[in-house]
């Protein structure tokens, strides 16, 4: 039987926002992101060509999701089996300490098993996220090629200073509107949103991040604190928004 | 299989409006044979409390398994169902939420339970759009209060005109609001523009077996503990202690038949266990599938005496359907970087909100659409695997340093409207397709008109000039509102199928729900709504199942039925 409840996309600029947009939407599902301009396909080609994209045909990954009535007590510890090759999970965890390194008693995104939450993420059985392997698979392939066009070895094997020079150059915003970089640039944020994500989700990042929910409250829920009322209180006074306080 | 239990009912649904309508029935002595087309589903021992997002498979993210992510309550459902597909028609959009399981979408709904006003039920009245309902607010208020009451709701009376009150002692303490609400509160009013305290159907306070929130684990996923409203802990556990309800789980039904007279007699279910067609005999039946199920079964229900569809003499059948209009705009208030941590958890949805403002406007032709909307907010520090960081820089300590900062600063309204009904919005059977029980399947056509898009525009614009007040960039163009607009059936709030009226000209029910051309047949879910206020319908959905079922109940005493 057709599948005919698959969601169509909405409008032509939907369907030729480029893929690592996509996969963006995904993870931030519930937000809003805005539409960057120009991206039709005849921009994505010509970044392609001009950051050397490798642009890896892969076999796509089959088998069954999770299904529409897993156990939500128990959930499956391995849902599909991962695809990743070591060298590919090598690479993975290398830049994952270099997103988020260990500082003091906190311990970096791989010693947290980020690696693991990307390889499972990549080798999920459902369309975005095939579409999201593809492009981080190329990606790590990407960084694997510029490191040998400039040091002539592979990404994991260069010195530190070595892999941060070619960090340096797709880290940041700039990147963006250099043709050479764009394509690598939207893709490594789009992996360094995942494992910024991973890292906060583990037990270790949600200390770090400070979250202090997901605990049972007697009595009345006892809102915000002292501390977090006064800050309230001087944000109101900025805004000029003192005199139309909530009560 | 109904030799041993003689029933006076067959209710069809489990959700809201079947719940009801058996919990009241069975209070009043009758005997309910209710029909569930999902599975048994049991809250306290399958609802994931606190269960992490690290825990689940992809973070928990959304699949096109879990449309809602991994943890959300929704059994064999959400945007598709597998082996149950529906279609829609040449450049119609309509996505359609559903469920198979014990208490249906009230497992998972966002338990927001606002009354719609006497303003609600007269639209027509007063603008010549749509239809007026068949009764006034004074008929149904105290059936609120009752149902309010008994489902258990937290709010306060405002006195605002959007909101009308709840009797003296039927609401429970709200609970205290938090700060990105308090400063999306205190920038609308200087709008002129008022926030209120959220009515939810959570218990802030203990009620029967059923305990009171505890302000963690968010409510979509179901609540083992009965404080998040869901029929499972609540209606229907009450309804069999009465000893008067018998449920048959995985009981999808085909259709409903009718005798020599045209009146009901019996309904066709399939046993998915065993993939069986059975028939059993129906001396009153409730329709309670969902709004657009429910329609389903009637249109797939022909007959000598209904050649159109069961009760179909009207022709309005399938037609009406409206949904919440919806619209989300979110940014991130640079005041709210960096700030004092603390549990924001509270009882997982909105402690306020923005009510519609715009009565009085409307009444003056200040604006250029008809019906109202409401905001809700998208606030807080949430659990970090549903959080999204902002746009993201360089690398390393930096980096976490970015997003620890960024973290509890994004604030989303989400607004949610009226829409009128229009010709181009209706189901019909599709005849060229069934699902694999062998029933033909719903097919969908849809188009919002001006009135909807107006009214998008001016939320847009509003939503713009409240971050403006708290300080934040959105000076960005605003989209057009054909694009900001969701998806018909997106906000789930799909209902008007089977209508009540004042007539059978031009509705299929009378104000109890009751067909015009069966007088045993009733709808009791979301399809017998007339209009569709911006105020979420199940909390209407369950107060006019309580009012018709216990009229059905004086029926069949006095015999009459």
């Amino acid at each position: 039987m057709p599948d005919i409840n698959e969601p169509t996309p909405a409008y032509k600029s939907a369907l030729s926002r480029r893929q690592t947009l996509k996969w963006l939407g995904v993870m931030s599902a519930g937000i809003t992101l805005p539409v960057i301009s120009g991206c039709d396909s005849a921009a994505i080609s010509a970044a392609k060509v001009a950051g050397r994209w490798p642009d890896l045909e892969l076999a796509p990954v089959t088998g069954e999701g999770y299904g529409t009535d897993p156990n939500l007590i128990s959930p499956p510890q391995s849902p599909w089996p991962l695809t990743m090759t070591q060298d590919q999970r090598n690479l993975t965890a290398t830049l994952c300490d270099i997103l988020i390194p260990r500082e003091g008693s906190v311990p970096s995104a791989s010693e947290v098993g980020v690696p693991d939450a990307i390889d499972e993420w990549v080798s999920a059985p459902y369309p975005s996220h095939q579409a999201d392997r593809k492009e981080i698979l190329s990606g790590l392939a990407w960084l694997d090629e510029e490191s040998q066009r400039r040091f002539d070895k592979k990404f994991v094997q260069a010195s530190s200073a070595q892999q941060l020079e070619i960090i340096d150059v797709i880290a940041y915003e700039e990147a963006e509107s250099d043709l050479r970089y764009i394509y690598i640039a939207k893709v490594f944020d789009g992996l360094r949103t995942l494992v910024t994500i991973a890292f906060f989700a583990s037990a270790e990042g949600t200390d770090d991040l400070g979250y202090i929910g997901n605990t049972p409250i007697e009595g009345d829920y006892p809102g915000p604190t002292p501390e977090a009322k006064a800050h309230l209180e001087a944000v109101l006074r900025d805004l000029g928004l003192s005199e139309y306080r909530y009560s | 299989m109904t030799t041993d239990f003689d029933y006076d009912v067959v209710v069809v649904g489990s959700g809201a409006g079947g719940a009801m309508a058996a919990y009241t029935l069975t209070k009043a002595g009758k005997k309910v044979l209710m029909l569930e087309a999902g599975r048994d589903y049991d809250p306290v021992k399958e609802t994931p409390m606190f269960q992490t997002p690290r825990e689940a498979p992809l973070m928990g993210a959304p699949t096109p398994d879990k449309n809602f992510g991994y943890y959300d309550a929704t059994v064999d459902g959400g945007w598709s169902v597998p082996g149950e597909p529906y279609s829609t028609g040449e450049g119609s959009e309509f996505k359609w939420w559903r469920a198979r399981m014990l208490g249906g979408r009230t497992n998972h709904w966002g338990r927001y339970s606002l009354r719609f006003s006497e303003h609600d039920f007269k639209g027509y009245s007063r603008d010549g759009l749509g239809a007026d309902w068949p009764f006034e607010y004074a008929d149904i208020a105290p059936w609120y209060d009752k149902t309010e009451e008994l489902v258990g709701v937290c709010g306060t009376n405002t006195g605002l005109d959007d909101m009308p009150d709840s009797a003296p002692g039927v609401l429970q303490p709200p609970p205290t609001p938090r700060v990105p609400e308090l400063l999306v509160a205190a920038a609308a009013k200087k709008l002129g523009i008022a926030a209120a305290p959220m009515h939810r159907a959570v218990l802030t306070r203990p009620k029967d077996d059923r305990a009171a929130c505890f302000y963690a684990t968010s409510c979509g996923r179901g609540c083992s503990i009965g404080a998040a409203f869901q029929t499972t802990t609540s209606l229907l556990p009450m309804a069999r202690a009465t000893g008067k309800l018998k449920i048959v789980t995985d009981a999808m039904v085909k259709s409903v038949n009718v005798d020599d007279k045209g009146r009901v007699n019996a309904i066709s279910y399939v046993d998915k266990k065993t993939g069986e067609l059975n028939e059993l005999s129906a001396p009153v039946t409730i329709l309670a599938a969902s709004a657009c199920e429910s329609a389903r079964i009637m249109l797939n229900s022909k007959s000598e005496h209904h050649p159109r569809g069961l009760a179909n003499s009207s022709g309005q059948l399938g037609r009406n359907i409206m949904d919440s209009t919806g619209m989300s705009f979110s940014a991130s208030v640079p005041a709210l970087k960096g700030r004092p941590i603390y549990n924001e958890d509270g009882h997982t949805a909105n402690h306020l909100f923005i009510p519609w403002w715009g009565h009085s406007a409307q009444a003056r032709g200040d604006l250029n659409f008809p019906r109202g909307y409401h905001f809700e907010m998208g606030t807080g520090f949430q659990a970090p695997g549903a959080f999204y960081p902002e746009k993201l820089q360089g690398y390393g300590a930096a980096l976490k340093r970015q997003a620890k900062y960024d973290y509890g600063a994004k604030i989303g309204l989400a607004l949610r409207g009226e829409m009128l009904p229009n010709e181009h919005c209706y189901m019909e059977i599709d005849n060229q397709l069934k699902d694999k029980w062998g029933i033909p399947v719903a097919k969908f056509h849809w188009k919002w008109s001006q009135h909807e898009l107006n009214q998008i525009s001016h939320g847009l614009k509003t939503a713009q000039a409240i971050f403006q007040a708290m300080g934040a960039d959105v000076s960005a163009a605003l989209p057009a509102p054909e694009d900001a607009i969701k998806k018909g059936g997106e906000i789930i709030h799909e209902v008007g199928a089977t209508r009540m009226g004042n007539s059978a000209k031009d509705s299929v029910t009378n104000q109890w729900g009751q067909t015009w051309d069966c007088d045993n047949l009733f709808v009791m879910d979301g399809g017998v709504f007339a209009s569709n206020p911006h105020k979420n319908c199940t909390l209407t959905i369950m107060t006019l199942a309580m009012r018709n079922s216990t009229w059905l109940a004086t029926q069949l005493d006095q015999g009459i039925i």
